[in-house]
């Protein structure tokens, strides 16, 4: 199976490859690729990387476990989710716990080479602790982040890529690391040392990337090294080195532009736990730019010498410039990829929360796979999938109370009012449908028992609620 | 066909009620009780398990009331057509009916006898349902 290396590189791109996760959870199909998610981040203790961790981490065992005897059936967590690394993380050499002063050596240059650094680095540039990142300084960012290629885990990386392969890099383009480590990693990939075996390849390999633009700011503190008046001038900046050195020299096949007003200042963290800001739309949709990079042909990624022949350029938009986006205000293409797909996982989310402790007594239930109180109690259940589910509910809240608010979702859907879950979709109602609500469901999946083949527990009960809940979909929305 | 739910009715001689049974034989009363007792419990089955077949209705004790609602309503009808019917033949006769538990206690029997029949029909058509393909087990 042909893999997708995505490097999430920031904070923001931690996001991104968690948006990216909850999409695959719920069956957004990625073309058979199987996701190596590779996360770029000096902070190691930053809270959005850490939340991303632990989700591929959940979404791992479970697929795992699914498919541990035969390719599950299901659409959920149907795509195969890799790690070159423990905990999905690419380290750079020396980029914890000192000063960038004595990362470079500051101490023992000459007078002239200090003088020269000065002119590059402010003095707190040069007293900035790495141990939380950058800290919106992509001066900074540009040298430690060019240590790549000693990186032992981007040698593992380069070692396994494949012919038929393909990369996608995630980065913000208003922070620190993200607007400097995306040109030194393509860079790195494209000029990979003639020693590896695989060079020549990844010479070759299709590349995308996601160059996401402000979205967010952040609330001003004189303390944080952080302020949100640079962005603007940052992203011009970045904009036009990467017109000479990144889209100029079509080092890309595919790029994509994201980026919103900014609608809501988050708390003003330099990094660490405390870096845990809500997920936004935007993370979405840039998720959404890697499922078309997956389904983008061949044919459209062809590189001669190491450039792209016909690189792509897309930017994202909505139908409507609306505070609060719901399904309908998205484009044809981001419908098609994940409405019936979110709406079949947020069914699926809602029975196991309120209804499936009453209902292990029905034929679902009850078949030649027993699904009973032992199951629920098991690890498959009660801590991944469970897990799973909280964070796909955190996600949801937090994309709805966001500013541009996502909210495809009535968060506060009732027993008595179930498939008025989607906004702006009515369900359909047919005049001798047998049961409402979740007793609809359990019609609809014991209707479906039957049919599923898989004989393992956690096969059979994640391929009848995926079946199922497509079945619901298309009889109650025409999804 | 009134000598088939004779031998039943009458449980191979296990519930024969002297000259009750002899009366119902006698004026062809078994043959009736005996279809409306074949032919509810099919009907009221085939309703449960395919008309109905609902996810709030597909519990053991759903099924169990629904077939005692069936058996009281064959208790009743068994009880008035032979009350009718006998009342109907000592009258032309001139007499008084000489029984009087006799009908609750054959009524009790078809009540009884439509619960194993029912239960029968329910083994064989189950499968086919959705929601209450394992109702009552």
């Amino acid at each position: 199976m042909a893999k997708l290396y995505i490097f999430g590189i920031g904070g923001t791109g931690s996001r991104v490859i968690k948006s990216l996760t909850m999409l695959l959870a719920a069956g957004v199909a990625m073309k058979d690729y199987e996701v190596v998610p590779i996360i770029i981040d000096p902070d190691s203790a930053n809270g959005d990387v850490t939340r991303t961790v632990e989700i591929l981490k959940n979404y791992q065992q479970i697929h795992d476990r699914v498919n541990a005897d035969k390719a599950s059936e299901s659409s959920f967590y149907k795509t195969a989710i890799s790690n070159i690394s423990q905990n999905f993380r690419l380290e750079i050499k020396g980029s914890h716990n000192e000063e960038f002063r004595d990362y470079i050596g500051y101490s023992e240059l000459s007078d002239s080479n200090k003088a020269l650094i000065s002119m590059l680095f402010s003095k707190d540039n040069l007293r900035a602790d790495m141990e939380v990142g950058f800290k919106g300084n992509p001066n900074i960012g540009s040298v430690v982040l060019n240590q790549f290629s000693e990186s032992e885990d981007f040698v593992k990386f380069a070692s396994d890529f494949s012919a038929g392969d393909r990369i996608f890099i995630i980065s913000s383009i208003f922070g620190g690391t993200g607007a400097a480590g995306f040109p030194l990693l393509l860079k790195n990939i494209k000029n990979a040392d003639h020693k590896l075996p695989t060079w020549a390849i990844l010479k070759e390999a299709p590349i995308g990337a996601i160059s996401i633009l402000p979205y967010f700011g952040v609330w001003p503190d004189p303390k944080s090294k952080i302020d949100k008046a640079t962005f603007i001038s940052k992203t011009t900046a970045a904009l036009s080195y990467y017109n000479s050195n990144v889209s100029g020299n079509n080092s890309l096949n595919a790029l994509y532009y994201i980026g919103d007003e900014v609608n809501k200042d988050y708390e003003n963290h330099e990094g660490s736990t405390y870096q845990k800001n809500d997920a936004h739309f935007i993370e979405l949709a840039a998720a959404l730019a890697i499922v078309d990079f997956a389904h983008t042909e061949d044919a459209d990624l062809k590189n001669v010498d190491g450039r792209a022949v016909a690189p792509l350029y897309k930017e994202y938009g909505v139908i409507s410039d609306t505070e609060t986006i719901t399904f309908g205000d998205l484009g044809i293409r981001s419908q098609q990829h994940m409405q019936k797909a979110l709406s079949q996982y947020m069914l699926f989310y809602l029975y196991l929360e309120n209804h499936i402790q009453s209902s292990l007594d029905l034929p679902w239930a009850t078949g030649s796979v027993k699904i009973d109180r032992a199951f629920l109690a098991q690890p498959f259940y009660n801590t991944y999938l469970r897990s799973m589910n909280k964070h796909f509910w955190d996600w949801l809240t937090e994309m709805k109370r966001n500013k541009r608010s996502f909210a495809p979702f009535n968060l506060k859907v009732g027993y008595n009012n179930l498939f008025e879950v989607i906004e702006g979709v009515k369900a359909k109602k047919g005049l001798f449908e047998r049961g409402s609500n979740y007793s609809r469901m359990d019609y609809v999946l014991s209707k479906d028992e039957p049919k599923i083949k898989a004989l393992k527990q956690d096969a059979f009960f994640l391929e009848l609620f995926s079946k199922a809940t497509e079945d619901l979909v298309k009889e109650k929305f025409n999804f | 066909m009134n000598e088939l739910f004779a031998a039943i009715f009458e449980g191979w001689g296990w519930f024969r009620l002297g000259d009750f049974s002899n009366d119902l034989y006698n004026n062809l009363l078994y043959t009736p009780i005996g279809i409306i007792m074949v032919a509810t419990s099919i009907t009221w089955m085939v309703i449960y398990y395919y008309v109905i077949d609902h996810p709030r209705f597909s519990r053991p004790w759903h099924w169990l009331i629904w077939i005692l609602i069936l058996c009281a309503i064959n208790f009743a009808a068994s009880n008035y057509i032979t009350s009718w019917k006998l009342t109907e033949l000592y009258t032309s006769l001139e007499k008084d009916v000489p029984y009087y538990s006799e009908f609750t206690t054959f009524s009790i029997v078809v009540a009884v006898w439509t619960y194993v029949f029912a239960f029968m029909i329910s083994l064989l058509i189950k499968r086919k349902s959705v929601m209450c393909k394992r109702t009552p087990f």
